[in-house]
């Protein structure tokens, strides 16, 4: 099968613009596939096929009035499973990740199904409701098309007064002092925004490191991680936590982009059903032979008011995860850190594929309350032993080609 | 060795068949393959991967190094460099070393011919994807950019004049519905490319995912503006390298070698002249900012924007101020106008030869090379 995985998506534009080059002082030509047109096309398809709710294409819209483009596979409404991308606008490679996945399921459907794999689609596309939302960003996504090729955060414009702050933080140390000049300040880090009950703390690594988490609008920009005015300020992460709270997603996942990771909430450590799916992912994705490491959104670094804690705050105990896509932090320098070329689209999907369905099988099923091994139980004159076997829905999986 | 334009460092299969060429080395003994110096009209139709775009960017890159290590820095050029993305760079090099030469003669003409070649090589185009308030955002933040710089550096420019011209395009926007951005001037963020010692393991975790260069105790790459005296408070050295990190991308596909010479190097200049450093970095932004609001002006006009002719009228009145600022700006890509044309027009006409570079880019220079052949002042 082959995918539209040999070029990047802008938002609307279909075609050859030059865009900045790293430094910005140049540009080069860069031919995009429209995300716009492409999803429409899926949803005509899978419209057709009785698998897309073609009345739904965007779940919001972002502050400079772009639609939070979206597309609803599957029939099965009542196991919701979300997928985004682009929280960063400089990550291209987290929008490919959603949208290939929203072609692959919408192409592979079939009604009358040959293949194990494609039974296996039509199952879960009969089963589970899957909603792609590949740009969460779009409004920054543009601007690393015209201005700033390493554009990290949203566009929202805020008009501050003089700041004069004490921000907590998570490692319990003192807070610092942070001073600002007034001015209008543009760029939160959308994944630093959610809503989360950590969020407006700041985070640091060890000393004497940047903040990775902060409250100083001065740290909003190209590497933003400025967690805005207030919690879920921006529109489109408004957008995105009303959608989580009103669809009650039972898995979710959020692509980013770089150092080959699966990551899990940092609160999720000892959450057995989770650590069941999240490591079943992963030994899908190291099948490929370009290992990706599993661990904690905190071994990262710690961060506060991201999409991935968020998602599992509002649904303890379901999956949520983020995968830190291509390339490794050995050969960042070599692919330029977040400028994976398109040649690495297609092995980078192909890599994340199995893990991705895995997420949406394994969102019908629930944690088991105990061991897996419960202790016996009479029931009447008959002592049975109750078996509470977690659920083998990432392993099918195993070996899944396309 | 000083070789004149119109040759280029190429990897190529068999030196012994290339008319003109002339290998400098290869890495399988008893073969013909390897890099070395080859005539434009040689490469025309032959499958040579290119490398450096002339012999002095050839000699930079491997000056100081043995023999093993220049090889490794060839083969690892020969994987990572990309034409489409260095083209026009080259060109808007020599086309800046043109203008500035123009500027110091006072060659109106000349001065005003290459301007326009640059600012369509820059931004013609770019922006046709995008609506205007998108546009005025990319404008405003070259304004904001400008005057912030021009504030806080040492770079003798008319602040005021500045101010005026940011509150002019928010106006523009403010017409659009978005008064925000003219009530509060933009903060943009100022990211100094530093190097920073001693290294430790916070310290690199630090960057993460931001471009980096790691030397033996160091870290060179970008350091927010605001953060980097509480930077040096922890009790890091933190020295300027570059006002921005645009020569970063080029240490990074270095060997290490290489970019420990060339960081250091940029070090040694930023000790040596940081008023000289700070004036052609204020230059190259002035350049931006006015490509930018070329295109915007022609926007407005278009969509007959109350502010249109307003900010036509100030995007002529800025070609003037771009005379004086690049009479004053320090030059030594080139050492004439003529060269810096010679280098444009030779580049421009090899570029439209090769087949790596898009149709469309192919003909852009082919437009180009026309423009840069017409005397100036001609028809």
């Amino acid at each position: 099968m082959t995918l539209k995985w040999d070029k990047y998506h802008s938002y609307d534009l279909a075609g050859t613009t030059n865009v900045p080059t790293l430094g910005n002082n140049s540009t080069e030509p860069k031919t995009f596939y429209s995300l716009k047109d492409d999803l429409a096309e899926l949803r005509t398809l899978g419209s057709s096929k009785g698998i897309v709710d073609a009345g739904t294409t965007n779940v919001g819209t972002s502050y400079e009035g772009r639609d939070l483009l979206a597309i609803k596979v599957g029939k099965g409404s009542g196991t919701k499973v979300l997928f985004t991308g682009c929280h960063h606008a400089r990550e291209w490679i987290s929008v490919e990740m959603v949208y290939l996945m929203a072609e692959y399921l919408v192409r592979t459907y079939s009604d009358s199904p040959s293949s194990t794999q494609d039974k296996r689609i039509k199952w879960l596309l009969d089963n589970r409701e899957v909603w792609l939302v590949p740009m969460v960003n779009p409004d920054g996504h543009v601007w690393t098309t015209t201005t700033d090729r390493m554009w990290r955060a949203g566009r929202k414009p805020y008009d501050l007064p003089d700041g004069d702050l004490h921000p907590p933080r998570t490692d319990g140390r003192p807070p610092r002092h942070v001073v600002y000049p007034a001015g209008t300040y543009t760029g939160v880090d959308l994944n630093r925004n959610y809503p989360t009950s950590t969020w407006g703390q700041e985070t640091f690594d060890d000393p004497p490191g940047r903040p990775k988490t902060s409250a100083d609008p001065r740290d909003g920009g190209p590497n933003s991680v400025w967690f805005g005015p207030s919690a879920a300020s921006e529109p489109e992460v408004t957008a995105m936590s009303s959608l989580m709270q009103a669809q009650s997603f039972r898995a979710a996942i959020t692509y980013h982009s770089f150092s080959q990771l699966l990551l899990y909430p940092s609160s999720a450590e000892k959450d057995t059903f989770l650590q069941f799916v999240g490591k079943g992912m992963s030994a899908l994705i190291d099948e490929k032979g370009n290992p990706y490491t599993y661990e904690s959104g905190s071994a990262l670094y710690p961060t506060t008011g991201d999409a991935m804690e968020y998602a599992y705050e509002i649904a303890p105990g379901r999956p949520s995860f983020c995968p830190e896509v291509r390339p490794t932090q050995a050969n960042a320098a070599r692919w330029m850190f977040n400028l994976l070329p398109e040649d690495q689209i297609e092995p980078c999907f192909r890599e994340n594929v199995a893990a991705g369905l895995a997420l949406i099988q394994c969102a019908g099923f629930d944690a088991p309350a105990g061991p897996r091994v419960a202790p016996a139980v009479t029931i009447g004159t008959q002592t049975q032993l109750k078996l509470s076997v977690m659920p083998n829905c990432w392993k099918v999986f195993k070996g899944w080609t396309i | 060795m000083t070789i004149g334009g119109g040759e280029r460092v190429v990897w190529f299969h068999d030196w012994t068949i290339l008319p003109g060429g002339r290998r400098l080395g290869g890495v399988v003994p008893g073969t013909e393959s390897g890099w070395g110096v080859a005539p434009d009209p040689a490469l025309k139709d032959r499958a040579a991967v290119l490398l450096y775009l002339d012999v002095p960017e050839y000699e930079r890159a491997i000056a100081g190094l043995d023999p093993v290590e220049a090889e490794r820095a060839v083969l690892l050029r020969r994987e990572v460099f990309r034409l489409t993305s260095a083209d026009v760079w080259r060109v808007l090099e020599a086309l800046h070393s043109g203008m500035s030469h123009a500027a110091k003669t006072g060659d109106a003409a000349a001065f005003g011919m290459l301007l326009g070649v640059a600012v369509d090589l820059y931004a013609k185009g770019r922006f046709d994807h995008v609506d205007t308030p998108t546009l005025l955002q990319v404008a405003l933040d070259a304004d904001a950019r400008a005057f912030a710089e021009v504030r806080d550096l040492p770079l003798g420019q008319d602040a005021a004049e500045l101010d005026r011209r940011y509150r002019l395009d928010a106006g523009a926007m403010a017409d659009l519905g978005r008064p925000q951005y003219a009530r509060a001037l933009l903060h943009v963020p100022r990211p100094r490319l530093c190097l920073i010692a001693p290294k430790d393991e916070a310290l690199h975790g630090s960057f993460h995912d931001e471009m980096h260069v790691v030397g033996p105790s160091w870290i060179a790459g970008p350091w927010p503006e605001h953060a980097l005296e509480p930077l040096r408070q922890t009790g890091k050295q933190v020295e300027l390298l570059a006002f921005e990190p645009s020569a970063l991308p080029d240490w990074v596909v270095e060997t290490p070698a290489q970019a420990e010479r060339d960081v250091l190097a940029a070090l040694a200049e930023a000790r040596a002249d940081l008023p000289g450093l700070a004036r052609a970095y204020g230059r190259e932004i002035r350049f931006r900012q006015h490509a930018i609001r070329v295109q915007l002006a022609s926007r407005l006009l278009g969509d007959g924007a109350a502010r249109a002719g307003e900010v036509a009228q100030d995007v002529d009145a800025e070609r003037t101020q771009l005379v004086d600022l690049y009479a004053r700006s320090p030059e030594r890509v080139t050492s004439s106008l003529e060269a810096a044309l010679d280098r444009a027009r030779t580049d421009a006409a090899f570029f439209a030869t090769r087949t790596e570079l898009s149709a469309d880019s192919r003909r852009r220079w082919d437009a180009v090379l026309t423009t840069l052949s017409t005397p100036a002042g001609g028809p």
